[in-house]
């Protein structure tokens, strides 16, 4: 992708030069003190970002149903931009790092969400969590949804990334930070509970 | 019952159908990842009532983005924040005598006001400790600071300020405004404190003041828990299955670390994340409140802990359904346990 050009979805406005090369952003005033960063480093971050975007989204939208996926994406990619120097290619895919924060991210966010929940007072318009799972074409995926809720957290998390994403084994191995076999058990385990699940509900 | 290659193309389908629904990336804005130093004021500026002396309003931000940049602004308060000491400071007091009456003394907030003195709602009360260093440890809702003060006698200085925040979305409007006031008080060098009976009152002028009231004395540890510190070793859950019921326990992914300061709080450590709340002991029983947790998602990936990520997030959850209200604790034979909704948890020195 050209330098300048960014991945659909990606917006950094009027900040964003449009020589690239004169202006200076401040950015990421966090430990160490406010840097200066040429803008060219937001362009080569979406670039870097840009093709994890969709999935990202797909998996906020999986994992946190009942929250803003652009919130979730958005907030994701900040702590990859403030962790950015840190990321290392030789211990895995740009795609699989960041998708490993953004489950991390939906996670903080239903906590979050908990948290709120004690905050606000009872009876206030919040939606319940196991009420809006995101709408499916058939009956039948509505079951499977409501079965693949009840799994464990590292099941789900597998059948999320493999199935509703589409990833490899080897693939969602690299966001887990487990084995492909590791994978392949967990996977086996989940569609032996989803089995059960659905044959019992049959 | 279907088999499990049935059920792997079911998945399949599923999944390729889904993916046909859901094609859209999400739409973010980069320009935020640049916006945090106006981030600041903009927290500042919601919360207070008249602008500040030191505050100029910014450009209107997302709300969404309101809680989020909290934790930029706290780390960016970390690293810039030079204290002034302008009119208010006393130079020259003996900074330790006046800390000595604050130390040895756990608080918690329990009101605060705007500049004009109208309260405002307290979202979650959390702790805030000096000790003898002298240092102090507190909460806001998102995160948490320390850093050394040096206290006169009507003033109170904190400066290097370390401060983690994460996990801060999704917050109410009154924990955002709660955090941004503690931030815009404490986290901004001098302000002025007195202690009327139980009461800390910590003001700024011209930005608002905080009430936190002395927490009762069962915030003291019974001996045998001691201060020394926990180490997390086994997670029990009963569960219940049809009429009867079964008991399920493993070892410990992450070995958290519970650790009681002997002055009301207490703080758990885990490879990802930290938590700190008070903790009120009375009888067997310990009541946990104020419980706020840390959570550095990136700067755990790869996590290379031997439960996964997954793992200590699905610990934590144990650990935050224990240490949450009233609690049952026991000491026996050198291990600590504390009990709550079926789950126990045994802590070794």
């Amino acid at each position: 992708m050209p330098m300048g050009e960014l991945p659909a979805g990606l917006r950094t406005g009027a900040a964003e030069p449009a020589d690239g090369a004169t202006r200076r952003t401040r950015l990421e005033p966090a430990a160490g003190g406010a840097r200066d960063v040429p803008p060219t480093a937001v362009s080569s971050f979406a670039e870097f970002a840009g093709p994890s975007l969709l999935p990202m989204t797909r998996l906020a939208r999986r994992l946190a149903p009942n929250d803003d996926p652009d919130d979730i994406v958005q907030e994701a990619l900040l702590r990859a931009w403030r962790k950015w120097h840190q990321f290392d290619d030789a211990r895995g895919s740009a795609t699989a790092w960041l998708l490993a924060i953004t489950a991390d991210q939906a996670r903080a966010a239903r906590r979050g969400r908990v948290r709120r929940l004690r905050i606000v007072a009872e009876g206030a318009n919040v939606p319940d969590d196991a009420s809006q799972s995101s709408p499916t074409e058939t009956d039948r995926d509505l079951d499977l949804d409501r079965a693949i809720g009840t799994l464990t957290e590292r099941q789900h998390l597998a059948v999320q990334l493999h199935y509703f994403l589409g990833l490899s084994v080897a693939e969602t191995a690299e966001v887990m930070a487990c084995s492909a076999g590791t994978v392949k058990s967990t996977l086996f385990d989940a569609r032996t509970h989803l089995r059960r699940t659905l044959g019992a509900e049959a | 019952m279907i088999t499990d290659e049935q059920m792997d193309v079911r998945l399949q389908a599923a999944g390729t159908r889904w993916r046909a629904e859901h094609d859209t990336p999400a739409t973010v804005d980069l320009t935020a990842l640049q916006a945090s130093d106006s981030a600041v004021t903009g927290l500042v500026h919601e919360v207070l009532p008249e602008p500040s002396a030191f505050e100029a309003p910014a450009r209107h931000r997302r709300n969404r983005w309101l809680a989020a940049a909290g934790g930029i602004a706290a780390a960016a308060l970390a690293t810039v924040l030079v204290v002034q000491f302008g009119g208010n400071s006393t130079s020259g007091a003996p900074a330790g005598g006046q800390a000595g009456r604050l130390s040895g003394t756990a608080w918690v907030l329990s009101g605060m006001h705007t500049a004009k003195g109208a309260d405002l709602p307290v979202a979650d009360a959390v702790p805030l400790q000096f000790d003898a260093g002298p240092s102090v440890l507190g909460g806001d809702g998102c995160g948490t600071f320390n850093g050394p003060v040096s206290v006169s006698a009507r003033d109170l200085t904190v400066r290097d300020l370390a401060h983690s925040a994460n996990g801060c979305i999704g917050l109410s409007s009154s924990a955002t405004r709660q955090i941004s006031l503690i931030q815009a008080v404490i986290e901004r060098g001098t302000v002025r404190w007195s202690v009327s009976g139980s009461t800390l009152t910590l003001a700024r002028p011209g930005v608002g003041s905080l009430d936190y009231t002395a927490v009762a004395p069962g915030a003291t540890p019974p001996p045998s828990v001691g201060t020394a510190g926990w180490t997390l070793q086994q997670v029990e859950v009963v569960k219940r299955i049809g009429n009867g019921s079964s008991d399920t326990g493993n070892g410990s992914y992450t070995h958290a670390r519970l650790t009681f300061n002997g002055t009301g709080a207490f703080t758990v450590n885990a490879p990802c994340s930290a938590e700190v709340g008070t903790a009120t002991f009375s009888g067997s029983s310990v009541q946990f409140s104020g419980r706020h947790d840390t959570y550095d998602a990136a700067g755990c990936s790869p996590y290379t802990g031997p439960g996964g990520r997954t793992g200590e997030a699905r610990e934590l959850s144990k650990l935050d359904s224990v240490l949450t209200g009233t609690t049952r604790w026991a000491v026996h034979n050198g291990s600590l346990t504390l009990s709550r909704a079926g789950i126990t948890l045994t802590f070794g020195l």
